[in-house]
């Protein structure tokens, strides 16, 4: 299910430039670019006149140029010249996308424009707080539906046999018997896991050397549709987890996840270091930590959706791991009821 | 967990009233009584065989329904949720 009355994630800001891009969100083909004054813009990626994508043209003063026969369009999707031609039709424009530059990422808007309200969008401060919580983000298509990956990112039994060498790294029974607290929020799930005197897993012990067992936590915040802020980190086992010094890991990611089709996504990701924030090479370490666990996650979720196109959803069996991932798409279905009353 | 106690379902499509006994869950009789409600996890998370409740007391056992979806909607899982009250009206 995609709900097209939501904003996601389209693009993180340092990624668009005057050079267009084209993307595909929520089944929609989008060209986004910046004015030469800076402004972030998304539009249909489909010129009026002969269907061109707008992605092969040229953004110039007045617009983006089509680089088929030259209609310029502006930042509203009207066109505003045609060449050789003193007439422009008032049917002559593409569909612009409400588009909202907010904490280093673009939001678009696919749905009906009138709904979008920019105060739905979630907060993440964190990426404006290089001195607190620098961080390094970046995108990974992913050839999976978007919920594939929050059922992933809610799932915490995976960790151990999917990341052994990663962010697992401990006997499946550590992961099983973790200290669970799972509420319904009023747009999400709040999900926290405490896992005492635990080893450490690889990606902690690469980072901050642990002499011994630690005490874990894992904080996931999801917000429909497609959002999840991740809190997690370890200090030695039977020390006071906000008040312990070295050795402690703190550790924020960012999830985004943002429907190109039915069967493929982007996801947008950061990875913010809380334990030696003025350290760029801490900061860089944990990125390179992270990034192995989302390669491990893609190779699974990937062959996943393909034995799902094959024999669909319908005949699978929920074990007791599922109850986070199911109440997170039943706050996605509610949220869709909400958006779409008529559907 | 405390000791299992016998109730009534009243199906309200059918009139028909069926006694769970305390070691056995609604939709064991459900199937019993040649009933195919359908059902996957048996153990309230999946959703797959949520029903409202039209009248009674229940004892819900899932992991998944919010508050609203329990008290406004009257969202119930017989898989494994019971009642509290001797009979429960199921929409089934």
């Amino acid at each position: 299910m995609i709900v097209n009355n939501a904003w996601y994630v389209a693009a993180w800001g340092d990624e668009i430039t005057e050079n267009p891009i084209p993307r595909r969100i929520c089944n929609e083909p989008v060209v986004l670019y910046r004015t030469l004054d800076g402004q972030a813009v998304a539009l249909q990626d489909s010129c009026c006149h002969r269907g061109a994508p707008l992605s092969l043209g040229t953004v110039i003063e007045k617009g983006i140029r089509c680089n088929y026969h030259g209609l310029i369009f502006g930042s509203d999707g009207a066109c505003v010249e045609v060449p050789n031609q003193d007439m422009i039709p008032k049917k002559a424009r593409v569909r612009n996308y409400p588009l909202v530059e907010k904490d280093q990422m673009l939001w678009i808007w696919i749905g009906d424009a009138e709904k979008a309200d920019e105060k739905m969008i979630p907060d993440y401060p964190f990426h404006n707080d290089a001195v607190n919580w620098p961080h390094i983000h970046d995108m990974m298509p992913v050839k999976c539906h978007y919920l594939m990956l929050v059922d992933n990112l809610l799932d915490a039994t995976h960790l151990a046999y999917v990341h052994p060498e990663s962010v697992g790294g401990s006997a499946p029974s550590v992961h099983m018997v973790a200290k669970n607290s799972l509420d319904a929020t009023d747009n999400g799930i709040t999900l926290s896991r405490e896992m005492s005197n635990a080893p450490p897993p690889p990606v902690y012990n690469n980072c901050v050397p642990f002499p011994g067992m630690i005490d874990r936590w894992q904080e996931f915040e999801f917000i429909a549709p497609s959002f999840v802020i991740q809190y997690s980190g370890g200090v030695q086992n039977g020390e006071d987890r906000k008040t312990a010094g070295a050795p402690r890991f703190d550790m924020r990611i960012w999830h985004a996840l943002t429907p190109e089709t039915d069967t493929s996504c982007f996801y947008f990701w950061s990875t913010s270091n809380g334990h030696e924030t003025d350290n760029p090479a801490a900061t860089k370490k944990i990125d390179s930590e992270i990034r192995k666990a989302l390669a491990e996650d893609k190779v699974m979720v990937e062959a996943q959706q393909l034995r799902i196109n094959e024999f669909g959803e319908e005949w699978l069996v929920d074990n007791k791991a599922d109850a986070p991932r199911v109440m997170a798409r039943r706050a996605v279905s509610r949220l869709q009821q909400k958006q779409n009353p008529e559907a | 967990m405390s000791e299992e106690r016998s109730f009534e379902v009243k199906l309200a499509k059918s009139g028909k009233v069926l006694t769970i006994p305390a070691d056995k869950s609604i939709v064991e009789i459900l199937y019993e009584n040649d009933i195919h409600h359908p059902i996957s996890c048996e153990q309230g998370i999946c959703a797959t065989c949520i029903v409202k409740v039209l009248e009674g007391e229940p004892d819900h056992r899932d992991s998944i329904l919010t508050n609203d979806e329990r008290n406004v909607n009257r969202e119930f899982t017989p898989c494994c949720s019971r009642a509290f009250s001797d009979l429960i009206v199921l929409d089934i």
